[in-house]
């Protein structure tokens, strides 16, 4: 299975900027998801991949074979690019049969009406549809077409699957279940995956790596746990997982070796120090705005009394007030507020019980806090 | 080009082909620019010919010296204005008359519980596909103030001296084309009255409004600018009928632009080319600047195609009395302009002699004779070949239009977007001029004056409004991932074509080839300006069997031209009937 490299991939439309002139690599047998918010140019790289859509400029290689390439001026018709794509809205033809569908890339390749039907039944079998390629496609649920989808866009070995949305249209359940079989089949067969979604759970339960595209532009890549645990942007940071962002009081010190902020509270100012990994300065920062301190809910625990500093065991140790409580079945979400109009979302098991303005004290491990100016 | 890389499990492909493919591919809009090339030298060659032979004096085939004298009888204004007060209060009358039937049908068989709504919606539309010219004939023999059937029934049983009914001029011209016109405007109308959302209707009633004050605050304001776009489309159409002042309104002394062009082209000696030119360009000028406004003040909302696929809207419970009175309406409407015409001249072309039906003089001699008839004959194997060719070539050009108005990006989609639209402005007189002169002034193997050609080309322009509006209807019914899905897995753009958009649209194709055979098939303008011997259509031969009073063949060949058109309407509902129950 062949690799994919991406490098400056500029796309327009009108005068709109879909794609900012991106670079990316995806390795050999590796699934990897384009995760975005509508609009952020992910559907669109994608789309120039399969030779959908023509870019304005850059470059995109499958393999050892140049598909687009804006200075040689090579650009490979969608048909000879010789990969596999499942559509969001599945396109499954409804004037044909199941079989007909899976063996269409298979016909416009000439292979023999024998292979074919062999490769359509194995096919059909991985995706466990046996025995349902005389039905008509119209006769299908919705998670049967997709599944028919992925037969038709594997059956015939592409050098690399393409899958826009493939899940979104599926309810929750079967949704969730589809994503562990997606992902199973991935890496039974070994191809090369492009997924596109915007929903993060399932980036994060399908991929080798992550795309995190924000404005056309890559916000950042990373393996699913490193775009969690240390998002590059306050826009990562944001869009994957639950976010505090506690606005400091201003006055941050960074230097080369890390931040030392100070940020206010009911009781007075607590310093937060931190080291030169935790602090990032975004590619939109202005040295005038406001710095924010990042932590995520699930890292904060909620202890009692007033105390703050940072302990021996490198846990900061914040106080607040507790504004008010949700119960949400499994657990309890805590709104605590450090001073006036700054709060933080901490979750709680059911059995913790905290009234109502009392003052507690936010612990949190200092590798669990960052900055982002 | 790319050879990189190519591996086994690539589509074959020859390596000629693929040269000459990778450029056509790399610069497609070759293509997009052949085929407004074509569409230009089809509808804006001959207009830009017809303003040109406004200011010369020449006949078609030369041009003449310079001149504005073509212009002086109309700018003189004392002879334009007694045509456009007529032309406007016909286009008015029409249209008001009609839109009030129209609403009322597709109102009532989109959104009430009004009785045998699948064949009101059936049948509504026909008098659109039945030629104005054959129904109209067939009423002139019924309501004619001297010999009408109708007239002479009076006479000979009820002994009422002078015309119970007399169909020239006015009356009978904004009788007769009020019918077809309402078949076309309930067209036009009922998607809108079907895709309306009826949450909005039952807002109104939950908030206290009676379901009739509904129909007033709700339903019609929301439809009216679907309703005034409509009704601008017609009443410049009205502007283009032909026949129907041709048939009633010559005989009445009424005359509108297109028989006072086609007076001062066929009953004057010598032909005044010169005005009857400055006049229909004068015509397309009041039609432009109708549009235009219309276009300028409402954005362009055009055309909903009705679809097999119904919604399904909450319906008002009519009370039995309006239900009724409202089918009631239907059927007089559907008698009027369907039934009584269509049995009066099947009736006639089973006796020798017109109006005297007597069971004794029965007779199949009629029938024998016209299949002796060479210009019977001829005008049917012409119509069929010339509707049939036009509808073949304006599906083709209306659908690669419709493709790439819907499916491309490129700035040729909407400009060959209207081009296509552009005909509807042009009145069949007008558009038979200008072919004319168009293709009677090229030299040798361009000329193209009185061939079949030319008047294959005419019915292409005038079904390209329609036959275009169907297919891109049809086009942007089918979701693009199907196509792109096909072009990803291996399919190049004509096997896509061939295997997935084409199966997918084949309904919207057959009634977009149906429509423009229709109306070529009813046309009169376009080949009787345009035929020479040989050449000449069915209906050019039923306006000289008219026009030479031989009634009984005339009827005849209006029975078999109406049945090939209700045949081929046939066919089209059968085949949508099998499709839904699929």
């Amino acid at each position: 299975m062949p690799d994919v490299g991406i490098s400056g991939v500029v796309k327009r439309f009108g005068s709109v900027t879909a794609v900012a002139g991106i670079d990316l690599a995806v390795r050999d047998g590796e699934m990897v998801t384009l995760l975005g918010p509508s609009g952020c140019g992910k559907t669109t790289t994608l789309r120039m991949i399969a030779g959908l859509e023509e870019p304005d400029a850059g470059a995109i290689r499958i393999g050892e074979m140049a598909v687009y390439d804006t200075a040689r001026r090579i650009d490979v018709p969608s048909e000879r690019r010789n990969l596999g794509m499942v559509f969001q809205s599945y396109a499954i033809w409804p004037h044909m049969t199941v079989y007909e569908n899976v063996a269409y890339p298979l016909r416009m390749r000439r292979v023999g009406r024998a292979e074919s039907e062999r490769r359509v039944a194995t096919v059909l079998q991985q995706v466990d549809l046996d025995g349902l390629g005389g039905t008509p496609a119209t006769n299908l649920s919705g998670g049967q077409q997709q599944r028919v989808a992925l037969a038709r866009a594997l059956v015939f070995e592409p050098r690399v699957l393409l899958l826009d949305e493939p899940l979104s249209n599926l309810d929750a359940k079967l949704r969730e279940h589809m994503r562990f079989e997606l992902r199973i089949m991935q890496q039974r067969l070994g191809v090369t995956a492009l997924y596109v979604t915007h929903d993060q759970e399932e980036a994060l339960t399908l991929s080798d790596h992550i795309v995190v595209m924000n404005q056309g532009r890559i916000e950042q890549i990373g393996t699913p746990d490193e775009i969690y645990e240390q998002p590059a942007t306050r826009f990562v940071a944001e869009f994957i997982g639950k976010a505090n962002f506690i606005e400091t009081a201003g006055g941050a010190q960074v230097d080369g070796t890390g931040a030392t902020v100070p940020l206010a509270t009911y009781d007075g100012t607590v310093t937060v120090t931190l080291d030169a990994g935790a602090v990032h300065t975004g590619r939109e920062s202005d040295p005038g705005a406001a710095a924010h301190l990042f932590i995520r809910p699930e890292k904060i625990r909620i202890g009692p009394g007033a105390a703050s500093g940072l302990r021996d065991d490198g846990v900061e140790i914040i106080p607040g007030r507790v504004i008010g409580r949700a119960y949400l079945g499994d657990h309890n979400e805590y709104l605590v507020g450090i001073r006036d109009g700054v709060d933080v979302r901490v979750p709680t098991s059911v059995e913790e019980n905290w009234q109502p303005s009392a003052e507690v004290a936010l612990h949190v491990a200092r590798k669990d806090i960052a900055l982002y100016q | 080009m790319s050879e990189v890389g190519a591996t086994a499990a690539e589509p074959p492909v020859d390596r000629a082909s693929r040269r000459l493919g990778d450029y056509l591919r790399a610069h497609r809009s070759i293509y997009y620019y052949a085929l407004a090339a074509v569409v230009v030298v089809l509808v804006l060659y001959p207009v830009g010919v017809l303003f040109t032979a406004s200011v010369f004096s020449g006949q078609p085939g030369r041009l003449g010296y310079f001149t504005l004298e073509g212009y002086r009888p109309w700018l003189a204004a004392y002879d334009l204005v007694p045509i456009f007060i007529n032309s406007v209060i016909y286009a008015s009358a029409r249209l008001a008359l009609s839109l009030t039937l129209a609403l009322l049908f597709a109102w009532a068989v989109a959104r009430t519980n009004v009785p045998f709504r699948r064949t009101m919606m059936l049948l509504i539309p026909v008098p659109f596909f039945t030629p104005d010219l054959l129904t109209g004939i067939s009423w002139l023999m019924l309501g004619n103030p001297q010999n009408g059937l109708i007239n002479q029934f009076a006479r000979d049983w009820f002994g009422i001296q002078g015309p119970v009914i007399d169909l020239y001029g006015w009356t009978g011209l904004i009788f007769h084309s009020t019918l077809s016109t309402t078949a076309l405007m309930f067209l036009m109308l009922a998607g809108f009255f079907y895709s309306m959302d009826s949450s909005f209707e039952e807002a109104s009633v939950t908030l206290g409004a009676s379901k009739y004050r509904t129909i007033f605050t709700i339903t019609l304001p929301m439809m009216s600018p679907a309703i005034l776009a409509t009704s601008v489309l017609i009443f410049a159409s009205g502007l283009d009928s032909f026949e129907n002042p041709l048939l009633f309104g010559n005989p009445g002394g009424v005359y509108v632009f297109a028989n006072e062009i086609y007076r001062m082209l066929h009953y004057r000696h010598p032909p005044q080319y010169n005005g009857a030119t400055a006049l229909s360009v004068i015509l397309i000028l009041i039609m432009f600047s109708l549009v235009w406004l219309q276009w300028k003040k409402l954005g362009e909302r055009r055309f909903t195609v009705i679809s097999g696929k119904g919604y399904r809207p909450t319906r008002i419970a009519l009370p039995g009395w309006v239900r009724w009175s409202i089918f009631g309406v239907f059927v007089v409407y559907f008698m009027l302009a369907i039934v009584i015409p269509l049995v009066q001249i099947l009736a006639s072309s089973f006796f020798p002699i017109f109006g005297i039906y007597n069971l004794e003089h029965l007779t199949l001699d009629n029938w024998r004779n016209v299949f002796k008839d060479q210009r019977a004959m001829n005008g049917l194997k012409n119509t069929v070949l010339f509707s049939t060719a036009a509808a073949a070539a304006t599906v083709v050009i209306g659908g690669l239009i419709g493709y790439i108005r819907v499916r491309t990006r490129h700035w040729l989609g909407r400009q060959l977007e209207l081009l296509a639209w552009l005909p509807w402005t042009l009145p069949g007189i007008v558009l038979g001029l200008a072919l004319l002169w168009a293709w009677a002034l090229p030299p040798a193997p361009f000329n193209l004056y009185g061939t079949a050609t030319v008047i294959i080309i005419g019915f292409i322009i005038k079904g390209l409004p329609l036959g275009t509006a169907t297919m891109q209807a049809a086009v942007h019914q089918v979701s693009g991932e199907l196509e792109e899905s096909s072009r990803v897995h291996g399919g190049r753009w004509l096997t896509t074509a061939r295997l997935i958009l084409i199966p997918l649209i084949r309904r919207g194709v057959l009634a977009s080839f149906v429509i423009v055979f229709a109306l070529a098939a009813r046309d009169l303008t376009i080949p009787l300006l345009l035929y020479r011997g040989g050449t000449e259509t069915i209906t050019v031969a039923l306006l000289y069997y008219f026009e030479e009073g031989m009634m009984s063949t005339l009827s005849v060949v209006a029975v078999i031209q109406l049945a090939l058109v209700f045949a081929l309407l046939a066919i089209e509902r059968l085949t949508r009937g099998k499709e839904e129950e699929d």
